[in-house]
């Protein structure tokens, strides 16, 4: 395994490091442009609403055994973060409730009751 | 005595409902406590996904030091696994290359949001600091006051990060030796940190549009491209927009200023013809 391993390893690396370095490579020096300035604060908002998405992106694959629990999950989650203004509380409870409509939802699901 | 006491109840009960702004002291002598319970989300959700690293790794029959050489150099969580499928399948170094590059240049974006930041670290540790910003890092980094003081606590957030995916790995590599383990659904609270982050960003934004773009871009873009293949173009075309969302502000509050010099023009005019007639 060491040899076929090494070799797609040391890209890996070089390849990620790379793709992290790139905007330093270029703007480091001189200053950055205003509209990538401006990119880049707009940016977070945008990206952490495609994080959401992206973590809900196999939901279409079992509409109900991978929607239910992560709608519940998130629902009770954003709620209990609007009240309590916990992220601790709410990552805690909206995850628990996540797994308990989860494990609920594949127990009836297996034994063909839907 | 007893108020000390009191004092030290209602600030550990404040640290249980911790996660308020305000609360990140930078004169604070216990930096490394308050990044430690900032990032306890992302480190625990880490030491989880990262044994789940280890343990898929060590079960495909990697050694040992690959698994935990690669959570130390790659350190970024989705490419690992399928570096680790496309090497046990056999697979080309060019689709190994291309399924980085598609993988991981969201990378690019993250590091875009904190070029100034990171510009004010030198040497090794800025070379280290860009090395460490993974998507939760960077969610992190994102809950930070915008002062200098979060220059403070982006380096210990990262590290804390960073070590905890290390340690993970190295659990899940232990782990496969001794018991059977399953961390099936515990991912989920890096969806629940990342709702509430977009609640807290959605709070204090001057305008919606770019979380709301985020949103429909990415599900559109999930529907056109598939679930494995979405997030790069889903940046790209997010990142058009927002360029040309920013530029057309630009212009608007351009166009504002006008009108408001025209109209004190106008104002100035009618008083001065005003002032003729009088």
């Amino acid at each position: 395994m060491p040899q076929t391993y090494l070799l797609p390893f040391i890209c890996s690396v070089l390849l990620t490091y790379f793709l992290r370095a790139l905007p330093f490579m270029f703007f480091s020096s001189r200053p950055m442009p205003g509209w990538m300035q401006k990119l880049g604060q707009s940016l977070p908002a945008a990206i952490m609403a495609l994080l959401i998405v992206y973590c809900l992106k196999d939901i279409p694959d079992h509409w109900v055994l991978n929607g239910i629990p992560d709608v519940l999950g998130i629902l009770v989650t954003a709620l209990l973060y609007l009240k309590k203004d916990s992220v601790w509380i709410a990552i805690l409870f909206g995850t628990a409730v996540y797994l308990g409509s989860r494990a609920m939802l594949s127990g009836l699901l297996s034994t063909s009751l839907i | 005595m007893p108020h000390t006491d009191k004092s030290r109840l209602s600030k550990s009960i404040k640290s249980v409902y911790f996660f308020r702004l305000s609360s990140l002291d930078p004169a604070s002598t216990d930096i490394w406590r308050d990044a430690f319970r900032l990032s306890l989300p992302v480190t625990a959700s880490y030491i989880l996904l990262g044994s789940a690293y280890g343990i898929v790794m060590t079960s495909a029959g990697f050694a040992w030091y690959w698994s935990l050489l690669s959570s130390l150099c790659i350190y970024t969580g989705a490419f690992q696994f399928v570096l680790g499928a496309l090497v046990s399948a056999k697979a080309s170094l060019v689709t190994v290359i291309v399924s980085g590059l598609l993988l991981n240049a969201r990378q690019t974006f993250y590091s875009l949001t904190f070029l100034q930041d990171f510009n004010h670290y030198h040497g090794l540790k800025k070379l280290w600091m860009i090395h460490t910003l993974t998507d939760e890092s960077y969610a992190l980094n994102c809950t930070l006051p915008a002062d200098q003081s979060r220059l403070l606590w982006m380096p210990r957030i990262q590290f804390l990060c960073w070590v905890s995916w290390c340690i993970g790995t190295a659990a899940g590599i232990v782990v496969t030796e001794i018991l059977p383990f399953s961390s099936d659904g515990l991912d989920f609270c890096l969806t629940a940190l990342f709702v509430t982050i977009f609640i807290s960003q959605w709070k204090n934004a001057a305008s919606h549009f770019p979380a709301l773009s985020g949103a429909a871009i990415g599900c559109l873009c999930l529907a056109v491209f598939g679930p494995e293949k979405f997030m790069l173009p889903a940046l790209i075309v997010m990142s058009a927009v927002l360029a040309v969302w920013n530029a057309r502000q630009d212009r608007q509050t351009f166009s504002a200023a006008d009108q408001q010099l025209s109209d004190a023009y106008e104002g100035q005019t009618c008083i001065l013809s005003d002032q003729e007639e009088g």
